[in-house]
């Protein structure tokens, strides 16, 4: 006999990995939105008049997420002005095709949309820093890359908030390879639905207690239209194991990933552990945990053509080049300004690889990029 | 997916081990001698450069945090598996003449028989309780036993009880005794202990067998013998409880307690002392030595363990959240050494928030973690499981927020014993419904205190001055 | 020629094996020369009566067995590449919670 549904007495179609309930398609959409709402309103994260970024890559979780804010901010009147914001790596065959989802999107959203280029960022698309540095480690250049450049698309639409499509597994996900990592600062932020307050754009995660199995059944059900190819450029091995153990969790006991939320929500950190601390970018002023911030490290090395510099250990080329820019600095304050790198303004939001705090469930891949899946 | 960034880009992410297989023949680190075991990441020794390495592993943890005092009293759980033989190994050779400064303090052993959950005959049972009888009897120390079915009568404790000062008819009260433990005396072969009644043990698997999950039994079983040594340790008048947890299980645990909902708790479950029972602290003297070090102790000195199997043996990989954690770790363990030392190093990070003020969950006694703010994931959950039974004649805009109301009404009960678990309890009993009730007699005590407590507190609410705004 | 040698299991490991600690085998002729890596495989052909995935894992032992011979670490023996020899012991100690 067919399950019944819990909401009505329609014949069931799903099963939620959540909680387990069996719900028809009607009473899934309807409970699937409200969640969100109930997520959204009990963390207050918006304002009535707001302008909100949406980081959209055209890939499941942003798409859906455009969707339900749109349903949402009409629904319950947030007053809010949504607006979808495309980053550009240059990834031919990858990006290229997804951001024609996004420009569909825009289309069947009626939503504004803006598409920020690494290339013009930066000088550098993604194939031809992968064409100089090769399939290691090229992740750790997006990922920096892209929180600034979101950040860079945000502020120039004069938006107030980012919000981003990272779901309850991809949250999961960080604490448990937090964990693996015994990095206790990124443990303790990184189950915070807001981050970044301080300094700059305030990202926010509507997603936190979704899960990727009901964002992938909404949008079948929904037949929305998403790009779902992987990123051409490698995956990261160490993740995917955090990512496999998560699953296999799943397997025993559904509710794990949101009892894994629970668990990072709940821990507290000792009083007298020393958390790193956090300064300005002499560079670009933004927040970093270094002098000078990881993007622009990184930036300067593929620029000197000295790729490594941003990346591995403080190996000995970082030391060379702190002794050269020690010299450079000599040079700028006698008056003989050298070009700087980013916008110098302080506008750019290239923080060393997240440590302000902001890096959010997929690290890298903090949002439009979708490259956390 | 992509690359990790961290603070100082990938710094953090683990280092793989390059697979070549080390060159044969190699010395001791610390002296010429040939090596014949690697131990940490890469330091070969030879057998007696290693027994000084683990005996100082362990003499340094106990002399470090001097907890233990001087001619102290303290109780060896003793479950006869290789870790806890370790560590009893350790204790005797520090009592003894060889030791380089004799350990001070007095050892008591217990061993606590878990086998009345298993579908074991009442012979079997008494012949693995011999085996371990006899461990204990060698070491010459006083040695006690009692059975996990003891959880059933014990009452609450001191501190938290007032039920045990009403009049004996109460029916929680009615029940209750002292948890009951044996002494092993010098002559006993084992088999004049006593077995726990047929209804008794019977009752203890119905409890741990109504929980559908293994996951879930696992952990109220942890949970149980916890609570029982602790009591146990309690009643003879003994304040300090010594457990032989190696860094390896530790950092299984932690994660597995993470993936459990007991995040709050890992500094407990896992730090050198947990002080959640108030007068009986749990000390983990041994958890700086791996599993590989205990193991090659034992095998290099002869010492003797029992190997007990418990309801997860021989079955799959995957068959509870601790297995699939265990394999998970020990796998990355093989190929990044540092995975063990990363994620111990993550809880000796972790603290408790505000454990003076929050009442305390009633069966693991750890802090409850369930009083939370309207944004939370617990609050999530009772939001999607209102969303997903509710029958709403039509769909209107739901408010949001922090309205979540819980029926109250038949259920009442459930929902008060509910209410006084933390967290990780309510996943493991989250199937049980009416049958909290069979939950044990000290966990039902400690909850109708706690819920007379907070009655108690609201009557009065308004002549509190607000802790907070002090 | 064949090669007598004894193969231990303990620390719960027993258990796949119907609960038989010590094993003296005697190991068929074979061209070749005798590696654990052979052993392992023989060994969950011959003598693993149950749950193989719970002692081998790939071509080598489940992450958290022990493996010693003659009473030394495999790692200082050449592990998987180790020529068994004539009366070798080789014993596998399981450090698996619940074995």
């Amino acid at each position: 006999m067919p399950r019944k549904c819990g909401g009505c007495d329609k014949n069931a179609i799903l099963k939620r990995p959540k909680t387990g309930d069996a719900l028809c398609k009607e009473c899934f959409f309807w409970a699937f939105e409200e969640e969100i709402h109930h997520t959204i309103e009990s963390a207050k994260l918006f304002s009535p008049g707001e302008t909100v970024a949406i980081g959209a890559s055209g890939g499941k979780d942003s798409t859906v997420l455009a969707h339900t804010m749109k349903i949402l901010n009409e629904r319950h009147g947030y007053g809010l002005n949504l607006i979808l914001l495309s980053v550009d790596e240059g990834i031919t065959g990858y990006r290229d095709d997804s951001l024609e989802t996004v420009k569909r999107n825009q289309q069947q959203y009626d939503l504004p949309l803006t598409i920020v280029s690494y290339e013009e960022l930066y000088g550098w698309t993604m194939d031809a820093i992968v064409k100089q540095i090769g399939l290691k480690n090229n992740c750790t250049f997006c990922g920096v890359f892209r929180r600034q450049a979101l950040d860079r698309g945000a502020m120039k639409l004069g938006a107030n908030k980012i919000v981003t499509g990272h779901n309850a597994d991809d949250i999961a996900e960080t604490v448990i390879m937090n964990v693996l990592r015994g990095d206790i600062a990124r443990l303790q932020r990184c189950t915070a639905i807001t981050t970044g307050t301080e300094g700059y754009l305030p990202r926010c995660k509507p997603f936190k207690y979704t899960y990727e199995k009901e964002i992938v059944m909404y949008a079948y059900f929904k037949k929305l239209d998403y790009f779902s190819t992987e990123c051409i450029y490698s995956p990261n091995a160490y993740r995917g194991f955090a990512r496999a153990y998560i699953k296999d969790l799943e397997k025993i006991r559904p509710s794990s990933i949101i009892d894994i939320i629970h668990s990072g929500e709940s821990l507290s950190v000792k009083k007298d552990v020393r958390m790193p601390t956090q300064t300005v970018c002499t560079r670009c002023n933004f927040i970093s945990s270094n002098d000078v911030c990881k993007a622009c490290v990184m930036l300067e090395g593929l620029n000197k053509g000295r790729p490594r510099l941003g990346i591995g250990k403080l190996h000995k080329e970082r030391r060379k080049w702190e002794e050269e820019l020690e010299e450079q600095s000599k040079i700028l304050s006698n008056g003989d300004g050298t070009t700087p790198l980013c916008c110098g303004g302080g506008k750019c939001g290239a923080d060393g690889g997240g440590e302000c705090g902001t890096d959010e469930g997929g690290e890298c891949g903090t949002d439009s990029g979708g490259c956390k899946n | 997916m992509c690359e990790a960034i961290t603070e100082d880009g990938i710094e953090n992410q683990p280092v793989k081990l390059a697979k070549t297989v080390r060159e044969t023949g190699q010395k001791c680190v610390k002296c010429d001698n040939p090596g014949i075991l690697i131990t940490r990441i890469d330091d070969s020794f030879c057998k007696d450069c290693f027994q000084i390495y683990v005996i100082h592993k362990f003499r340094a943890a106990i002399g470090k945090t001097k907890l233990i005092r001087c001619g102290e009293q303290v109780i060896v759980a003793f479950s006869g598996g290789a870790n806890s033989a370790a560590l009893l190994h350790l204790i005797e050779h520090g009592k003894s003449e060889r030791a380089h400064r004799k350990l001070r303090f007095v050892p008591t052993l217990i061993h606590v028989d878990e086998c009345g959950i298993l579908d074991i005959t009442p012979d079997e049972r008494k012949a693995n309780r011999c085996q371990v009888i006899d461990l204990m009897k060698a070491s010459g120390f006083p040695a006690y036993l009692t059975c996990l079915e003891q959880v059933l009568v014990m009452g609450g404790d001191e501190t938290s009880s007032s039920v045990k000062h009403q009049p004996t008819d109460h029916p929680l009260a009615r029940d209750v005794t002292e948890p009951q433990v044996w002494m092993v005396k010098p002559d006993s072969d084992g088999t004049d202990m006593p077995l726990p009644s047929t209804s008794q043990t019977e009752r203890l698997k119905t409890l741990v067998n109504k929980i559908a999950s293994l996951t879930g039994a696992q952990d109220l079983v942890r949970q149980l013998r916890n609570q029982l040594l602790v009591a146990t340790a309690r009643n003879l008048c003994i304040t300090k409880v010594l457990t032989a947890e190696s860094s390896t299980r530790m950092a299984v645990e932690i994660l597995a307690d993470v993936a459990q909902g007991r995040g709050s708790q890992v500094s407990l479950n896992t730090g050198f002392s947990d002080t959640r029972n108030g007068d009986v602290m749990i000390i983990r003297p041994v958890r700086d030595l791996n599993s590989k070090d205990l193991a090659m102790f034992n095998k290099l000195f002869n010492v003797k363990s029992v190997f007990i199997p418990t309801k997860a043996s021989k079955t799959s990989l995957s068959s509870t959240i601790e297995k699939l954690t265990e394999t998970f770790v020990m796998g990355l363990q093989a190929d990044f050494p540092s995975t063990v030392s990363n994620i111990k190093r993550t809880s000796e990070k972790l603290g408790l928030a505000n454990t003076e003020t929050c009442p305390k969950c009633c069966l693991c006694m750890s802090p409850l973690d369930t009083r939370t703010g309207p944004s939370s994931a617990l609050k999530a959950i009772e939001f999607s499981q209102k969303m997903s039974r509710s029958h709403p004649t039509e769909k209107k805009p739901t408010g949001g927020g922090d309205n979540c109301c819980r029926d109250k009404g038949d259920n009442s009960f459930q929902n008060n014993l509910m209410d006084c678990l933390c967290y990780g309890c309510r996943l493991s009993l989250h199937n049980y419904g009416d049958d909290l009730r069979r939950l044990p007699t000290f966990v039902r005590q400690r909850a109708v205190h706690m819920t007379q407590l907070d009655d108690i507190k609201q009557h009065i609410s308004d002549f509190l001055l607000d802790e907070d705004n002090r | 020629m064949t090669l007598r040698i004894t193969v231990e299991f303990s620390g719960g490991a027993e258990l796949l094996c119907r609960n038989v600690k010590k094993h003296s085998l005697t190991l068929p002729k074979k061209e070749e020369t005798w590696l654990i890596r052979n052993l392992l495989k023989w060994l969950q052909e011959n003598i693993i009566k149950e749950r193989p995935e719970l002692f081998i894992q790939g071509d080598t032992v489940r992450p958290g067995i022990l493996v010693l011979i003659n009473d030394a670490d495999w790692e200082l023996m050449g592990e998987l590449d180790y020529e068994i020899q004539e009366n070798d012991r080789v014993i596998f100690i399981s450090t698996l919670h619940g074995g």
